[in-house]
């Protein structure tokens, strides 16, 4: 069973994963917010990661001159139209053909299923979108948290394994290759280093609590 | 949009030190908990939908597991296809999971419009989309405009009624303007002014002994495709098949003749084959009648005397041999079409040998040209002279299919849009260049490609607004850049769509619109196998993302608006007389509202008490199962005597056509002779009635553009919307002379060897109206003199695959249709797209 301080750790991390989902939805008045509380957070996971998200912040004040500043990026980014420029499906990456709902979309939603989740019914994006790998993310921590069982740990570290953690290099490559802001750039930079932080993070996890390896 | 979740459960975990989500229940954005979620990943199941990727519209089933579609068949149900598909079927699962689709509702940020500007489109609620529309349109009835408003219509199902006949009129615009005419209006013209019959014919293949295609690639497109795929192999066992196309074309290539005709010049083809039927005494004594004493007096050259000849079912064949066919020889013909006497004589002896279980199959390609109207009559007229018409083994009408119209809304329209609706159409339909005879209408049919110029001149009238749906006339339409200049001037414009489209370059607001596969509902009909059917499009998945179906739902959510703005009429119009025809209950949302307006269209054919033809349901759920409605085979020889012309005769003088054209000569205080110059046809008195020769129109001068520019269909194109797709790009050679990832330029290697150009040779095509630049490809297949390239690519703006680089707005070749001038068959008012309208040059690039 994890101590005190490893329960504080996951609990930390969980709330990342949340907090990194939530930025990769639409910006929107509450950005800010999930900033600042990202803030508060990533150091203790990220080397320079205030410096990430100071630049994030400063970028972010160009929408009270420009309302639209952020939202033409993250269109072209991430929703198109004509040509979606970073992708945010893990079918993209992981299968043979440019479309999502491929084979590996279907195994993220096996995994969800499996760890007891289906995609909301008023919910309109792929099932991996990037905001939606990030949730679950959240929800195995946060599942491991609630009943102390290990294989939500488990399911995390196959889930990146598998998923994310496999596509969110060439994800991150698209995003720097053709954003037009620090604000896209730091989010999707601060996401790859934290997904690899949390991987190892994990493996230190098992090999330190566990005989199992993650 | 995407559902955001507070973000208190961070600020209760910074506070407390414990994730907010692990004391209570978790913060979930995109999920729900459900323990029982593994145990609904349920089995695959087949679920019936219908295709409409090109214009044959197939009863299909797909395969979901998992809430995925993973694989398409032929509904079984369906007698026309007996449950076959073609190759575009498949490829419609890269179409709705293409990730470049429009997924939300968008407004444009930069104001400036045009082909090398950005729109930045940035993300907007529907409810911002539909109020910036709905508070457009309050302007233009304010100002009582409201004829400025144009609705175009590129593909439909037939809820379009929904928003492009009630919704334009209700709000007060006589402009519902559809794509028809830029599809294949010319090839109806000439079954109406023969037989009556302004519609696609079917085609008894079981029966036949000889196909004849004109222009037509039955196993590749237009239409009936999965059928002619699935019994080609018997008809080639039992039957021969003669293609007149200017390129072995894939049905060519499994033809027992081919004629590479000259572009636009099948009419000359036809009547030479009509002089031989005559003179070798092989028209139908059954239909047609013969001469009083039975001895064939129709001999080159020889005018015969009207009275010796008694005819049965037809109108004019002596008529039609003294003023044209008596000198149409072979030999004539030979000249003209580039096709040998002897080939002309053998296919028209062969032809008419096996009659009357033979098809003179009119496609496209040899009746849309500036000119094509007599074509088409000239060709749809052998299947008159050997008696094939609505006959076994020939070609057909079809059965109808029992549907309901949409209800009666004029008691909602007001003052306001009484008065809008007046104005004459937007299109120059009726214009004495523009005759659109639909019907024998003038002015019945649709101009779709004057639209573009209607808006630049503003004649008829200014237009300030338009909304388009399923359409992309920027790239579909000849003379394309007169679209993209159209577009740029129009002040508001909305583009319902798919998939991002040229046209969408332009747009104000962009709306995702439901596939018509996968995610829609609504229903088509069609016809094959002497079969008439309805098939449904059903919502066989739950859409990924945020889209709306194009002719119910949106209009719904715009009229809730204009409601809310003050015009209440077309909402009180949908909820007041879209009640459910099962429960009586009024629609409250756009998708009750669907599902309403569809079980009341099909009605007549769900409800076994009303349905006493054809298949029989015993419900509506029976119906939704099965997906779709086959009629009883159509019969034979019904229409002998009863054709729907003036004479009701077939016919081959066309006192149809006189009428028509006499109506509208006297509508511009004109003769008919000043109508046929007008409309750029060389002759003049009674040859304007019946089907004669008329030189193929071509822009260009010889000597400045040596070569006859033609273009044909392939047989993956889902309506030029394919080209996004991986499937199709790395297929493309399943077009004859194609090649993968790329577009050609097919050009006969005796041409390229004159020209310096080989294989794999960036080159440039120029015409006078317009230059496109593709790749090289000498290929036996193009008949010398002329260059032959398929429609599809070229694209600028549909997709990341559809372009060569679209960041650098470089297409993947180039698109036909900005090489091709707009020119038109006025009497049909189609585009002229086919028929070598244009000469080109080519230089290396």
């Amino acid at each position: 069973m994890a101590n005190n301080n490893s329960t504080k750790v996951i609990e930390q991390r969980a709330d990342i994963y949340k907090l990194l989902s939530l930025l990769f939805y639409q910006p929107n008045h509450e950005t800010a917010g999930y900033l600042k509380d990202l803030k508060e957070l990533i150091s203790d996971y990220m080397y320079s990661g205030i410096d990430f998200i100071d630049k994030m912040e400063k970028d972010l004040e160009k929408t009270s001159a420009n309302a639209n500043y952020l939202l033409v990026d993250y269109a072209r980014l991430f929703v198109g139209p004509f040509n979606v420029l970073a992708a945010p499906y893990g079918s993209l990456y992981l299968d043979n053909e440019r479309t999502v709902m491929g084979d590996s979309t279907i195994d993220a939603c096996r995994q969800y299923a499996e760890a007891g989740l289906e995609i909301d019914v008023s919910f309109k994006e792929a099932p991996d979108h990037i905001a939606v790998e990030l949730e679950f993310l959240y929800y195995l921590n946060y599942r491991y948290l609630e009943t102390n069982e290990l294989m939500y740990l488990v399911k995390q570290g196959d889930f990146l394994h598998g998923h994310l953690g496999f596509w969110i290099d060439h994800f991150t490559k698209a995003v720097l290759k053709n954003s037009n802001t620090d604000f896209y750039v730091n989010l999707t930079v601060i996401t790859q280093n934290f997904i690899k932080e949390d991987m190892q993070f994990l493996k230190e996890f098992a090999d330190n609590n566990f005989s199992v390896e993650l | 949009m995407m559902k955001i979740s507070r973000r208190g459960f961070i600020k209760l975990s910074v506070a407390t030190g414990v994730a907010a989500g692990i004391k209570g229940k978790p913060i979930l954005t995109a999920f729900a908990e459900n323990s029982n979620a593994v145990n609904k990943l349920a089995q695959g199941k087949w679920k019936s939908t219908t295709c409409q990727g090109c214009t044959t519209w197939c009863p299909v089933q797909v395969y979901v597991v998992n809430g995925r579609a993973i694989k398409v068949r032929g509904n079984p149900n369906s007698k026309a296809m007996e449950g076959k598909v073609c190759p575009r079927a498949h490829m419609s699962l890269q179409q709705v999971y293409d990730p470049d689709r429009i997924k939300v509702p968008m407004k444009r940020t930069n104001p400036k419009k045009g082909r090398n500007e950005d729109p930045q489109f940035v993300p907007i609620t529907w409810d911002e989309a539909v109020d910036t529309i709905a508070e457009k349109m309050m302007e233009l009835r304010k100002n009582q405009e409201t004829h400025k408003y144009v609705t175009f219509r590129g593909r439909y199902t037939y809820m379009r009624d929904i928003i492009y006949d009630a919704f334009t009129k209700i709000y007060g615009s006589p402009n519902g303007i559809s794509h028809s005419a830029i599809c294949a209006e010319a090839e109806k013209f000439g079954a109406y002014f023969t037989e009556g019959f302004w519609d696609y014919r079917d085609y008894d293949l079981l029966n036949t002994r000889y196909v004849l295609l004109w222009g037509a690639d039955p196993l590749a497109s237009n239409r009936q495709v999965p059928r002619v795929l699935n019994v080609w192999g018997d008809v080639l066992d039992r039957a021969k098949v003669a293609v007149i196309d200017p390129r072995l074309s894939a049905t060519a290539s499994k033809a027992d003749e081919w004629l590479p005709v000259v572009p636009g010049e099948d009419g000359a083809l036809a009547l030479a084959m009509a002089h031989v039927i005559l003179v070798e005494g092989l028209w139908s004594r059954e239909f047609v009648g013969d001469f009083i004493d039975v001895i064939n007096k129709f001999s080159p050259g020889v005018s015969v005397q009207e009275d010796t000849f008694q005819e049965k079912y037809t109108y004019g064949v002596v008529k039609w041999w003294n003023m044209e066919l008596m000198n149409r020889t072979p030999e004539w013909a030979q000249d003209i079409t580039g096709v040998p006497a002897e080939q002309i004589r053998r296919v028209a002896v062969d032809f008419a040998s096996n009659a009357p279980n033979v098809i003179s199959w009119l496609a496209p390609g040899s009746a849309m040209q500036v000119r094509g109207a007599y074509s088409a009559m000239a060709c749809h007229a052998l299947n008159g002279l050997v008696g094939s018409v609505d006959n076994k083994g020939g070609t057909l009408q079809g059965m109808k299919v029992p549907a309901n119209s949409i209800p009666k809304y004029d008691a909602y329209v007001d003052e306001i849009a009484a008065k809008g609706k007046k104005y004459p159409k937007m299109d120059q339909r009726g214009y004495k260049e523009f005759p659109a005879l639909n019907l024998g209408v003038s002015g019945g049919g649709v101009v779709t490609n004057r639209a573009a110029d209607s808006i630049l001149n503003e004649d008829p009238y200014e237009i300030k607004m338009a909304i388009g749906y399923w359409n992309n006339f920027t790239f579909s339409c000849t003379g394309a850049s007169r679209w993209e200049k159209a577009l740029e001037k129009l002040p508001f414009f909305a583009h319902i769509t798919t998939h991002p489209a040229e046209m969408t370059k332009f747009a104000d607001i962009v709306l995702p619109a439901a596939h018509h596969k996968y995610e829609r509902w609504g229903y088509v009909k069609s016809k094959a196998n002497r079969y008439a059917y309805a098939t449904m499009n059903q919502r066989v998945i739950e859409p990924l993302w945020d889209v709306r179906m194009d002719e119910t739902e949106i209009p719904w959510l715009i009229a809730e608006k204009l409601a809310q703005k003050g015009y209440p009429n077309l909402f009180n119009y949908y909820q007041n007389e879209f009640q459910d025809p099962e429960t009586g209950k009024k629609p409250t949302n756009g998708m009750e509202f669907t599902l309403s307006a569809l079980k009341m269209f099909t009605q007549p054919i769900w409800d076994p008490a009303l349905n006493n033809k054809g298949d029989k349901f015993q419900g509506w759920q029976d119906f939704q199962e099965k997906g779709v409605w086959n009629s009883d085979p159509y019969p034979f020889k019904e229409k002998w005597g009863n054709f729907g012309t003036e004479t009701k005769m077939f016919e081959f003088y066309s006192e149809t056509l006189k009428h028509a054209l006499e109506k509208h000569a006297e509508k511009h205080t004109t003769d008919v002779d000043d109508i046929m110059k007008t409309c750029k046809f060389t002759v003049t008195g009674e040859h304007s009635f019946i089907p004669h020769y008329e030189p193929a129109f071509r822009w260009g001068e010889e000597n400045e553009y040596p070569f006859i520019f033609f273009e044909h269909r392939s047989r993956l194109n889902r309506e030029a919307r394919s080209a996004n797709c991986s499937w199709y790009q790395d297929c493309k050679d399943v077009d004859p002379g194609d090649e993968k990832w790329d577009d050609v330029a097919k050009i006969n290697p005796v041409d390229g060897v004159k020209l310096g150009i080989k294989t794999g040779d960036k080159i440039k095509l120029i015409s006078p109206t317009g230059q496109i630049e593709c790749t090289a490809k000498l290929w036996q297949g193009v008949r010398p003199g002329t260059i032959g390239k398929c429609y599809g690519q070229g694209h600028w703006a549909y997709g990341r695959i559809a372009a060569k680089d679209f960041q650098k707005m470089l297409p993947r070749g180039g698109n036909n249709n900005e090489l091709l001038p707009a020119d038109y068959d006025r009497f049909s008012g189609s585009t002229a797209r086919h028929g070598g309208v244009t000469r080109i040059k080519v230089e290396r690039v």
